[in-house]
């Protein structure tokens, strides 16, 4: 039994590079331009994968995941605060918080839905993809996951290594298959459990397994799991399922199996 | 929903670490609020903090030690008896850990670069993260579910619940351990203040006078459960229900009529598969600012009416941002058991715009069964828990 459909997914890297698929643009007038200013690239980009991958039809509840969030606006504010006159910009302070690029969407889009944002380091995408399918399970038609990290390039003291590109992603998730409309892909499952549990014995060539704390190259980006899943739902067609591995903070692991259905151009 | 147990619950904030001291200053009208300390000075303004050193924290864990997490093992020392409980009847992997923080390990940070040597090595993965609070939490319990942290400003302890008890709907958890924590940081203080939002006297909830809120320190954690095992000892405490719901508004300034805290409130209601007669009690949002209090009197009008003994406990403790939900929570849940309702500490002239019932002295309720509290949040998230008492 499938745990979720993917009706939509869009991804960008550093800002203009779209992971898949077609280039899409976002209308100017989303974000007007005296709101874009302000904006971190975390925000904007997140309003960006979320506009592209949204129901213009429906109001979906958000999830938003980001591991460091704010950062780059946080590491602005610290001088400030502890300097001598701490006259900190208000349009920084509120735009620092974890959850400013939903609190963003739902101004701009209109949308009233709850939204949350879950954060769990290496672990962030799969933690708020859970949170997205414990609520399709609650009950909610449909849940968007948007999840992202900016480059670290001021805020010294995060390990920037670990997070050396902008990227950010988007995933439109239902509870049930749309009725006569193709889907990208489908969650056939998402578990946790103890590590011995969860053995690979899949057929190498109808299954892509990323493990991804044992990534080659060392790629550490918070959000790369997501980007891995874009790629394979919105890239050239593969292999048919794609299973992540990821060892979560407490001990035991989470996997997760996707099936691709159609790319954008079947 | 199907109510969920809450089988144990703990807190640290500016009234102390144990039930019986939140209850002497909440009877005795005493805040925890203080003008002589030593945190950010040039404000000029009362705080909150935890009385008292905090203890490091544990053995083995250094690497995570900040305030923020030794405030989370405070909390966390009264649900601590109740994980292991689950631990002998559930494998590990089936008990989760949702914390909710708005600055994590911020403070620690200003205090590393204050020091002027930042080439010193700073932990980050561990000390400032938001993720570190959900990890630290999984590692001092020993407890090897998913392990998250929820981050929607003065919101996320609200929403930590709401994941909590989402992974427990799923079928996915036996139990999960809520918590909430924030310590105050110079980031938030200076924030709160370049907004015109903090009152330099001690705040007065609902007040035609009222001038901002005050800010605070804190920490909260309880134990989610599937089930009520028959030996449990204790009051039957329930998390009944919950609405979330964006406002859509502004990222700071609440909707003027409330219409988001009225969606919110109406959603609990809904899912608790209650009306507003059964409300006993609202903990209110009730930050202190001109614009959250006039806004929440008119969305529990509208969801609840006008006849709901209602109160901002935030008098008493300060705003506790990323804490406040989950210690508002404790507080409300003391109410139900104790079947008295704290008085809103700080009114003395009632806004004549607040239509609300906001309680002057704290009130006897016997046989209360249902209590709301209300967190609202920055980006217009917002959070209504509803409590439940079995006798």
């Amino acid at each position: 039994m499938s745990v979720a459909f993917i009706l939509a997914g869009a991804g960008l890297v550093d800002g203009d590079r779209p992971v898949g698929g077609r280039p899409w643009q976002v209308p100017e007038e989303f974000i007007p331009r005296n709101v874009r200013r302000r904006l971190s690239r975390l925000i904007l980009q997140g309003l960006q994968v979320t506009w592209a991958a949204s129901d213009p039809g429906a109001d979906v509840p958000l999830v938003f995941g980001t591991a460091n969030g704010e950062i780059e606006t946080i590491a602005a504010l610290l001088p400030v605060v502890l300097g001598p006159d701490p006259a900190v910009s208000p349009t920084l302070f509120h735009n620092s918080v974890h959850n400013a690029a939903p609190g963003y969407w739902a101004i701009l889009a209109r949308r009233l839905a709850a939204s949350t944002t879950v954060t769990a380091g290496p672990a962030t995408f799969e933690m708020a993809l859970l949170e997205a399918v414990c609520r399709l399970q609650g009950g909610a038609p449909q849940v968007q996951v948007t999840a992202g990290d900016e480059a670290i390039r001021t805020a010294s003291w995060a390990d920037p290594g670990h997070c050396t590109r902008d990227f950010c992603g988007s995933l439109r998730l239902a509870a049930r298959p749309p009725d006569g409309v193709p889907c990208l892909g489908v969650i056939e499952s998402l578990d946790h459990g103890p590590p011995e549990d969860h053995g690979f014995s899949e057929d190498p060539e109808e299954v892509r397994v990323i493990d991804l704390d044992a990534l080659p190259g060392g790629d550490r980006h918070p959000c790369a799991s997501l980007h891995r899943v874009l790629e394979f739902l919105l890239g050239p067609p593969g292999a048919r399922r794609l299973r992540l591995r990821r060892a979560l903070p407490g001990g035991s692991v989470l996997e997760a199996v996707f099936r691709r259905e159609m790319g954008p151009d079947d | 929903m199907e109510a969920l147990p809450v089988l144990a619950m703990g807190q640290a904030s500016p009234l102390g670490r144990t039930p019986d001291e939140v209850r002497a200053a909440l009877r005795a009208g005493r805040r925890g609020l203080r003008r002589d300390l030593p945190e950010c000075p040039e404000l000029g303004a009362p705080l909150g903090v935890v009385p008292g050193d905090l203890p490091p924290v544990p053995q083995g864990l250094e690497a995570f030690d900040t305030r923020c997490h030794r405030l989370l093992a405070v909390a966390l020392a009264a649900v601590q008896p109740s994980v292991d409980f689950w631990k002998e009847r559930v494998p590990s992997h089936r008990i989760a850990v949702v914390v909710g923080t708005s600055a994590s390990g911020n403070r620690d940070l200003e205090r590393h670069l204050a020091a002027g040597t930042p080439e010193a090595p700073f932990d980050y993965h561990r000390r400032q993260s938001f993720g570190a609070a959900a990890d630290f939490v999984a590692r001092l319990l020993g407890v090897q579910g998913p392990a998250f942290t929820v981050s929607t400003a003065c919101s996320s302890g609200a929403q930590a619940f709401v994941s909590g008890a989402g992974l427990i709907r799923s079928g996915r958890c036996d139990a999960v351990v809520v918590a909430s924590v924030d310590a105050l940081c110079r980031t938030t203080c200076f924030g709160f203040r370049s907004l015109g939002v903090m009152d330099p006297d001690f705040c007065r909830p609902f007040d035609a006078n009222r001038r901002g809120l005050n800010l605070g320190e804190g920490a909260a954690a309880f134990l989610l459960a599937r089930e009520r095992p028959s030996s449990w000892e204790g009051p039957d405490l329930r998390l009944a229900g919950f609405g979330a719901c964006s406002e859509a508004h502004h990222m700071t300034a609440p909707d003027p009529e409330g219409e988001g805290a009225f969606r919110a409130m109406a959603e609990a209601l809904s899912q608790a598969g209650i009306g507003p007669e059964d409300i006993g009690y609202v903990n209110a949002h009730g930050t202190a600012t001109p614009a959250n209090d006039g806004s929440e009197s008119r969305g529990i009008v509208r969801a609840l009416g006008t006849r709901v003994p209602c109160s901002s406990t935030k008098g008493y403790t300060g705003h506790l941002l990323g804490a406040a939900a989950g210690v508002e929570a404790f507080v409300t849940l003391l109410a139900l058991v104790d079947e008295v309702l704290p008085r809103n500490l700080g009114l003395e002239d009632l806004d004549p715009e607040v239509e609300a019932l906001i309680l002057r002295e704290d009130e006897a309720a016997p046989g209360i069964r249902f209590a709301l509290s209300n967190s609202f949040a920055f980006g217009g998230n917002d959070v209504s828990l509803v409590f439940e008492v079995r006798r």
